[in-house]
């Protein structure tokens, strides 16, 4: 037997114990080293040949991940560490370590119990630290941290002893500080502080494959100044085997992670919406393997041989193969084919798995990431599936071989369900089929994507910007007619509160139809702020980041009609009075309505231009701004070529907020409209000669300038073929 | 005004003498012309108005015209143009048209009836056209008629619509209950779709039922007692009374159809529909 083989049959020995258990994560800055941290854990423990560890980075399955260097997708693992004598099962669920993928990390957060939050020791904490040590308290996962790259402190940076010590000091002050100032509550906000002195920290390099924490010194014997001694002799060789990575941090995880028994007791109230006091609350609580089904999908991978299978955490219950399952928000039972445990890209079939692991199931055709799949029909899911990813980006895809068009479609539902914030639709006008996404990179990887996995080779639009309308001033009431004049709606726009618009992007706040059960915590999340309770309890309907107000009492009618008015509320906010592009922050109020007599003469075709009539007509009587996407630039680029940066960043309408020097480099804080950070990675290149490195993260939206304004409309209108004028108030009175 | 005698058998009928004159503006006239229910059902004087116009359209959306564009087009001498529900309810097309001259929309049933067309008639007076308006047979009155019912006994009127996703509107159940608490008639128009198809009485017959299912007040019970209506007002017009299950199965052949559930019947009334009315 290899050992990869031992280690599975361990591994199945372990499974149905949870007490030696640990779910765990990693996440870091861009660049900070996550994915060979991951890589190198699995080496120790086996689940891969050491010569090619630091090599092959095996959680970067994904071919085009190992040509980025950075990680895209969530994958998962399980590996098996002995810890005082016994045997212990760690299922490392990788995050991605591009903000631009932000669902995929939420997700992957919410089914792990802990952490390692890895910092480049040079670089220190950067925005991106913060970004997933807020992600992970969110999820109320535990965080511990590794400081890595501690070699390029002696070796490049080249300071001493007593500053190193310093440096150290001054990364786990402010780790500390995000864990305070995000931590759930004030009673975690302590209990998780890290500290070297009890373990929850770790010094060392994840690429040299090695690590040291203070009980690992005090066990061993080896002192700071050893380790020092040996990274300044350069005898790695040595120290790989003094201090191997996989020994002291696994050590630290098994240690310091909550098994998931003990995880899911305070975790479940806090991540899962439904009722902990109830059967099946009781038994996510509980972790109990008796109770009723509960695994969470968090992500789907395509096999060769089985084609799409969900991996993710089981929370509850047992699965197995030839159970029948019920997928969240997808009608009808599936079976489950076939259920296995993930060992790098391996999936190896087992006949169950239990609450509290990891598992890997063919059979959920219809799940996609974020899923909840449970015995039971409608039980509360994990993640409410939340449609308010935004896209910013669009582009056409095209299958160079029409034949293949077909498979194209396929494929493109495919994608979408792995990663539900691509976004796929077919233009009305042309019939082409759009791919929408959360930056230009992240379309560049989904068309990677699709042409590997799903081999098809295919070509792609310049990306086109994906604008926002809203408005900055309450609307007058204006009255929206039907075309036969019959039906008269009475409507109210304004903006919403930027807090509720952030209620919504975090799935505090259901979307779509408020449904009777949700009104409850619609209100409470709204009171809480600031909305007045009658307004609170009139929300009928959320739309993207737009909200549906009923505020009409007793209208005859409406009670059946409300649905086609809900149609027209949905039509308006896909598409704008200005551009046709997706309204934003709209609170879209219905004051008062009047309505035939006869059914027959309020129908669809009746009903919803009445209401995209009174929406429009008002947004337009006070002007509908158009708002772009932005993002954050950081560049890391040395101090003499930093002029060629800031001209390439000037000449992209980009705002620099701050430069800061770090030694022999500079960053550079730029904001930029992504329409103009197209190309950008070419042109830096070209610029310093490959000598920068930077990163990009989301930073909303913003009115477009005004002198672009006419410009951007017009040529926006154009591109859709439609009309010039940009329509007023007139236009919406039949 | 000219004048056109016609000599007939017992007597000379002069237009313009026996007719009252047209209000008339600069502005331009708009004729609103009922079709009625059969073929040449439309009145002499709205034939009269038609065949006055320079353009002539066609309502042919919330019913079947009872007589095919080609003969309405020799009855009134003129290009009959059908319109669409858009064309119709964007109403620009018939003002302009009406705009310093003078046009005429043809209605099956009455212009201003099931289907009113009085947001087009103001439409145009806002314009400063002038509008005449020549009425004709309508099912609302004619249903009743060939009945036997009495028209004083009927409660409001509702329409069966097709049901779909989001729109299911189920007040013809309570309009059918409302009227019933008071003992009278209810007159259940069926949905003409968009697609130009026609909701039969069967079709109609199980939709009551499905909305008995859904209200559970009572109201439509399978041995209700209901009148199906084919093809009013025309030569070929049939009628069927039997249980709600019964119609439920019925073939009432070539639209239009439309149900009545009656109320309580008077004496009169229980002979003429006895009569009039056949088991399906």
């Amino acid at each position: 037997m290899g050992r990869k083989e031992e280690n599975i049959k361990r591994a199945r020995d372990i499974m149905d114990n949870p007490e030696f258990i640990r779910n765990i994560g990693t996440a870091a800055h861009i660049d900070h080293g996550k994915t060979t941290f991951s890589d190198n854990l699995i080496a120790g423990a086996g689940m891969m040949s050491e010569e090619l560890a630091g090599e092959q980075l095996v959680m970067d399955f994904d071919e085009q991940e190992q040509e980025r260097g950075i990680t895209i997708d969530s994958a998962a693992l399980s590996m098996v560490h002995e810890y005082e004598e016994d045997d212990y099962l760690i299922n490392l669920f990788d995050t991605p370590g591009h903000v631009d993928f932000g669902g995929d990390v939420t997700r992957a957060m919410r089914a792990i119990d802990g952490a390692v939050v890895v910092v480049d020791a040079v670089e220190s904490v950067m925005p991106q630290t913060e970004t997933v040590i807020r992600q992970a308290l969110r999820e109320k996962g535990k965080p511990i941290l590794f400081i890595n790259k501690v070699d390029r402190l002696i070796n490049e940076v080249k300071i001493g002893p007593d500053e190193m010590q310093q440096k150290f000091f001054k990364i786990i002050r402010e780790v500390n500080e995000l864990i305070r100032k995000y931590a759930p509550n004030d009673e975690l906000a302590e209990e998780w502080q890290v500290s070297p002195d009890d373990g929850t920290v770790a010094f060392g390099s994840a690429l040299y494959n090695w690590a040291v924490s203070i009980p690992w010194i005090q066990q061993t014997g080896y002192s700071m100044e050893h380790v020092y001694n040996r990274l300044e002799n350069d005898e790695v060789r040595e120290l790989i085997k003094e201090c191997p990575l996989a020994d002291v941090m696994l050590n630290i995880v098994v240690k310091h992670m909550p098994p998931p028994d003990e995880a899911q007791k305070y975790r479940i109230p806090h991540i899962w919406r439904g009722d902990p006091e109830s059967e099946y609350g009781q038994s996510l609580v509980n972790c109990d393997e008796q109770g009723p089904l509960s695994f969470m999908v968090t992500k789907i991978v395509m096999d060769e041989h089985a084609g799409e299978v969900a991996v993710g955490r089981m929370f509850s219950g047992q699965i197995e193969r030839g159970q029948q399952v019920y997928i969240s928000g997808v009608a009808g039972e599936h079976r489950i084919q076939d259920v296995g445990v993930m060992v790098g890209a391996d999936r190896v079939n087992v006949d169950s798995v239990d609450a509290g692991n990891l598992a890997a199931v063919v059979g959920l055709d219809e799940a996609i990431a974020g899923s909840t799949v449970t015995e039971e029909k409608e039980v509360e899911p994990f993640e409410r599936i939340v449609h308010v990813s935004e896209p910013v980006v669009t582009v056409s895809v095209e299958a160079k071989n029409v034949a293949e068009l077909p498979k194209l479609v396929k494929a493109l539902r495919s994608v979408s369900k792995a990663d539900p914030s691509i976004q796929v639709s077919i233009d009305q006008e042309t019939g082409e089929n759009l791919m929408s996404g959360m930056g230009e990179l992240h379309l560049e990887v989904t068309e990677h994507r699709i042409k590997e996995e799903h081999g098809i080779e295919i070509q792609t639009s310049e990306p086109i910007v994906v604008y926002r309308e809203s408005i900055s001033e309450a609307t007058p009431e204006f009255e929206g007619r039907s075309p036969n004049r019959h039906n008269r709606l009475f409507f109210e726009v304004e903006p919403l509160e930027p807090e509720v618009m952030e209620a919504i992007r975090e799935g505090e706040l259901p979307d779509g139809k408020i449904r009777d059960q949700d009104e409850k915590e619609v209100r409470e999340v709204l009171t809480e702020l600031g909305w007045e309770r009658d307004d609170a309890r009139s929300v009928s309907w959320i739309e993207g980041t737009n909200m549906f107000i009923d505020d009409t009492k007793g209208v005859q009618y409406l009670y059946e009609t409300m649905d086609l008015v809900m149609e027209g509320f949905q039509e308006a906010m896909d598409g704008g009075p200005r551009a046709d592009e997706p309204c934003m922050g709209l609170k879209v109020r219905l004051k008062d309505a009047k309505l035939h007599e006869d059914a027959i003469h309020r129908g669809p075709s009746q009903t919803i231009p009445a209401v995209r009539n009174a929406i429009f007509g008002a947004m337009t009587a006070v002007g509908v701004d158009l708002l772009e996407p932005r993002q954050k630039v950081y560049v890391n680029v040395p101090q003499d070529i930093m002029g060629d940066v800031t001209r390439e960043l000037q000449q992209r309408r980009s705002t620099i907020a701050e430069i800061e020097s770090e030694g022999e480099s500079v960053v550079v804080n730029a904001e930029a409209p992504v329409d103009e950070m197209f190309g950008f990675s070419a042109a830096i290149r070209s610029a310093t000669g490959g000598r920068a490195l930077w990163s990009t993260e989301q930073a909303g939206f913003a009115p477009v300038p005004a002198n672009l304004l006419d410009e951007i409309t017009t040529e926006i209108r154009e591109r859709k073929g439609m009309k010039p004028d940009v329509p007023t108030p007139v236009d919406f009175q039949v | 005004m000219s004048t056109l005698a016609v000599k007939g058998e017992r007597g000379v009928y002069v237009r313009g003498v026996d007719a009252w004159p047209m209000s008339s503006s600069d502005e331009g006239r708009l004729s609103l012309v009922g079709l009625g229910l059969e073929a040449d059902g439309i009145s002499l004087a709205g034939r009269r108005a038609a065949r006055g116009a320079d353009r002539v359209f066609l309502e042919a959306y919330t019913a079947q015209a009872p007589q095919p564009v080609a003969s309405l087009e020799a009855m009134v001498a003129a290009d009959v143009e059908p319109l669409d529900r858009a064309g119709v309810e964007d109403g620009d097309v018939i003002v302009d048209a009406a705009r310093g001259g003078h046009a005429a929309l043809l209605v099956a049933g009455d212009p201003l009836s099931a289907t009113t067309h009085t947001a087009l008639r103001l439409q145009a007076q806002e314009a400063g056209i002038a509008v005449d308006v020549h009425h004709a047979g309508s099912v609302l009155t004619a249903a009743a008629g060939a009945l036997g019912l009495s028209h004083y006994k009927f409660g409001r009127t509702t329409t069966l619509v097709t049901p779909q996703d989001s729109y299911f509107p189920q007040s013809p159940y309570e309009v059918v209950q409302e009227n019933r608490e008071r003992g009278l008639h209810t007159l259940v128009l069926l949905d003409v779709r968009e697609d130009g198809s026609f909701m039969s009485a069967a079709e109609g017959a199980r939709l009551l039922a499905r909305l008995e299912d859904e209200q559970g007040e009572g109201a439509l019970p399978d041995e209700r007692e209901v009148v199906a209506i084919a093809r009013a007002g025309r030569g070929d017009e049939a009628a069927w009374r039997g249980s709600l299950a019964a119609i439920q199965e019925l073939d009432a052949g070539e639209p239009m159809h439309s149900l009545v559930v009656p109320g309580e019947l008077s004496p009169v009334e229980e002979e003429a529909l006895a009569a009039f009315a056949t088991a399906p």
